[in-house]
């Protein structure tokens, strides 16, 4: 299957001073920021990525990267909204925490070249590890609303990281819609569901709350959830990448889809190789201006140094040099 | 209000410029600038020719790869830089970027990256046949690459030896980019300034260091990297004043330029035009935001011609 475009990705980047609807721990130092972006949330494509700024400009001069998690209404309020998930590593991070609803927060974006989900993938699976969910949440509603099935194999520290991650469990004001989310029977799938085994109960299988906005969507698509913890709180007790091989002889992926610390990408990839299945992967570099002119992030691929922030941060997996 | 400024025979319709390596060649920030609404719109024509001149990313001979490992990293109230002069070479630049800078109706300054006296020249000399090209700005300043570079510039003789070639090479205004890496930046100024340069820029990136306390290792694989950003200003304000100082040839100012005020300071110091640095990646309407604050600066100040704050310092 060849990667085709799923979206148009020329620069449509804007400046915009958007407005913190919520900032909240949702657990450790996994924070979700909510911003009233009327500009830039209804540009962004999957994967792709905003570049915040930070009005302490004397301390901190150079943006961070953070991927759009998700795009979406809140009560009251025509203007959407988007979600980024953050993990406190550092200064900037730990400065993001301070943020309270009303603050006024510049947003360069959207960014890069997101995923390309192929238009007839049929059932396709997306690997995070931890924060690296965040811009795979996207793509999962994207893929859904293709009709695509969907498979999420995510490590996570605990058990409780992770269904915060991915579930969103967090105690803010974060409901996206009206209604909570859906767990689907998946009545209306081909093949009957296949639930992960070790998920905890009521959350195997969840709805996305865009799927559920979406009146066309009403196809009950499903996303089936993999989880692996480090301390085994949840699901298989190591690396979710433990679990490629089994998930990889038991279904058909046409597709896989790849974010988080690069080891754990570099093998997601090396297995789609020898499975020959069409596999993206998210990168992360430093990045300066975010735009393509200052050659911060470069990464290294067959093609010689691509910037990660224009040419990726998706890259095709055989692409690149690890 | 007038806000043209001569540069060395080069006429800028106001004093701001870029700094090289900042700002590619300009198409990356353009076409931000014209996703802007009109009414975010700092000016109402936000195009490059906004500036007085760009000044480009650092251009060789033959494509260079630039450093490995990580690249950047923030320091208080600035960053490090260890790109080494990534560029793809003079071949590349002539059929991809001159003919779009060539639309854009600015001025354009090419910085040129050597190992060798001869590579500077032979890109100059290729340059020669451009006509796109308004002024060279040689980088004889930049502590990220090995062999050349700052190598000539922290020497006087070595400075005046590649200033003459240069000088050789072409009649368009000869820019000589200074590092501040020295003992006496002077010394330095009057040798490129008796070798023939028409100006110089100031100052290129302060050498430093980053360490990464938990794996105790450098953080860039060359261990030294350059230091821009606010927390340069006051060193390159200081470079700019004594050189002013110093010589009779114009100046462009450099340095952790963040705002409006910043620029005049500058001016102050002696320098004829300033360029926009790291500031860019801070905010990309860096260059719109601070020529409009600029232009306001001047009338509240009741200033009729910028010339008149150019080494105006009391
Ligand atoms: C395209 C992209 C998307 C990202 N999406 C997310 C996300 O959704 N959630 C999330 O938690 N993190 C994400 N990251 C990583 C995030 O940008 C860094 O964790 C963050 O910049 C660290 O900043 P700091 O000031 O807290 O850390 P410090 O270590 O203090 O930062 C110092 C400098 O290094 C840079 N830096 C440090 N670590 C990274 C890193 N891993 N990647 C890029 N730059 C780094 C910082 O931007 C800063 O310039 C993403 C990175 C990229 C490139
Ligand atoms: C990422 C980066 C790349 C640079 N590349 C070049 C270059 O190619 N040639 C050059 O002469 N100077 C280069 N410089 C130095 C700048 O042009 C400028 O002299 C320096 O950054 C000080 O200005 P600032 O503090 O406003 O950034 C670079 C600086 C940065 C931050
Ligand atoms: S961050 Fe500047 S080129 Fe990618």
């Amino acid at each position: 299957m060849t990667l085709e475009l799923a979206c148009d990705s020329a620069l449509a980047a804007l400046v915009e001073d958007t407005t913190v609807y919520a900032n909240k721990r949702l657990t450790g130092d996994l924070w979700k920021l909510v911003l009233r972006s009327p500009r830039i949330a209804p540009l962004v494509q999957p994967g792709q990525f905003v570049h915040v700024g930070f009005d302490d400009t004397s301390r901190h001069i150079l943006r961070r990267p953070l991927s759009v998690h998700d795009v979406f209404c809140v009560e009251g309020d025509d203007a959407l909204h988007l979600s980024l998930l953050y993990q406190v590593v550092g200064k900037g991070t730990a400065f993001l925490t301070n943020c309270s609803r009303g603050d006024r927060l510049n947003l360069l974006g959207p960014l890069g070249n997101g995923w390309h989900l192929p238009k007839d993938a049929r059932c396709i699976l997306l690997v995070g590890g931890g924060v690296g969910w965040a811009p795979l949440h996207l793509l999962a509603n994207t893929a859904q609303s293709q009709d695509a099935e969907v498979h999420a194999l995510i490590g996570a520290r605990t058990a409780s990281y992770y269904t915060t991650l991915v579930l969103d469990k967090g105690d803010g004001p974060f409901c996206h819609d009206d209604k909570p989310p859906v767990i689907a029977s998946g009545d209306s799938l081909d093949k009957p569901p296949v639930i992960a085994s070790e998920a905890p109960e009521g959350c195997e299988a969840w709805q996305s709350t865009a799927a559920v906005r979406d009146q066309e969507a009403s196809h009950s698509a499903t996303v089936f959830f993999h989880p692996a913890t480090d301390d085994g709180s949840l699901g298989h007790h190591g690396f979710n990448t433990d679990l490629l091989e089994s998930l990889l002889a038991t279904y058909r992926f046409d597709y896989i889809a790849t974010c988080g610390p690069e080891p754990m990408q570099r093998i997601v990839a090396e297995k789609a190789r020898q499975h020959g299945i069409a596999c993206e992967v998210s990168l992360e570099r430093r990045m300066a201006c975010g735009l393509g002119a200052c050659l911060s992030c470069v990464v290294e691929t067959t093609d010689g140094k691509k910037r990660a922030c224009i040419d990726g941060p998706v890259f095709d997996a055989r692409e690149v040099c690890w | 209000m007038k806000l043209e400024v001569n540069l060395a025979g080069l006429s800028l319709k106001n004093p701001f410029t870029v700094a090289s390596g900042t700002f590619a060649s300009g198409k990356e920030y353009a076409d931000l600038w014209s996703n802007l609404d009109k009414r975010d719109r700092p000016l109402c024509h936000a195009s490059l020719s906004l500036l007085g001149a760009i000044t480009t990313k650092g251009v060789s001979l033959n494509p260079w790869p630039g450093n490995e490992g990580i690249r950047i990293t923030e320091t208080a109230s600035g960053m490090l830089n260890s790109i080494g002069l990534q560029n793809p070479g003079v071949e590349e630049f002539c059929a991809k970027d001159l003919p779009w800078l060539a639309t854009q109706d600015v001025p354009v300054i090419v910085n040129v990256a050597g190992h060798s006296t001869e590579e500077y020249v032979a890109v100059i000399q290729r340059l020669e046949q451009e006509r796109t090209v308004s002024a060279f700005e040689i980088n004889i300043s930049c502590p990220n690459v090995d062999c050349g570079g700052i190598s000539f510039g922290v020497d006087p003789k070595a400075a005046s030896q590649v200033t003459q070639a240069c000088r050789s090479a072409t009649k368009r205004p000869l820019i000589i980019k200074l590092t501040p890496n020295v003992t006496d930046i002077t010394t330095i100024a009057r040798a490129c300034e008796a070798a023939g340069a028409d100006a110089l820029s100031l100052i290129n990136t302060v050498a430093g260091m980053a360490i990464d306390a938990k794996s105790r290792k450098p953080v860039f694989s060359r261990k030294v990297a350059g230091l821009s950003g606010p927390a340069i200003k006051p060193i390159a304000l200081y470079a700019v004043h004594r050189v002013f100082n110093a010589v009779d040839i114009p100046l462009i100012g450099m340095g952790g330029i963040a705002s409006a005020e910043d620029a005049v300071e500058f001016l102050l110091a002696g320098a004829t035009a300033i360029a926009l640095g790291s500031h860019n990646f801070t905010d990309p309407l860096a260059v719109p935001h601070i020529l409009k604050d600029f232009m306001h600066w001047c009338e509240q100040e009741g200033i009729k011609d910028v010339s008149e704050l150019i080494g105006g310092l009391q």
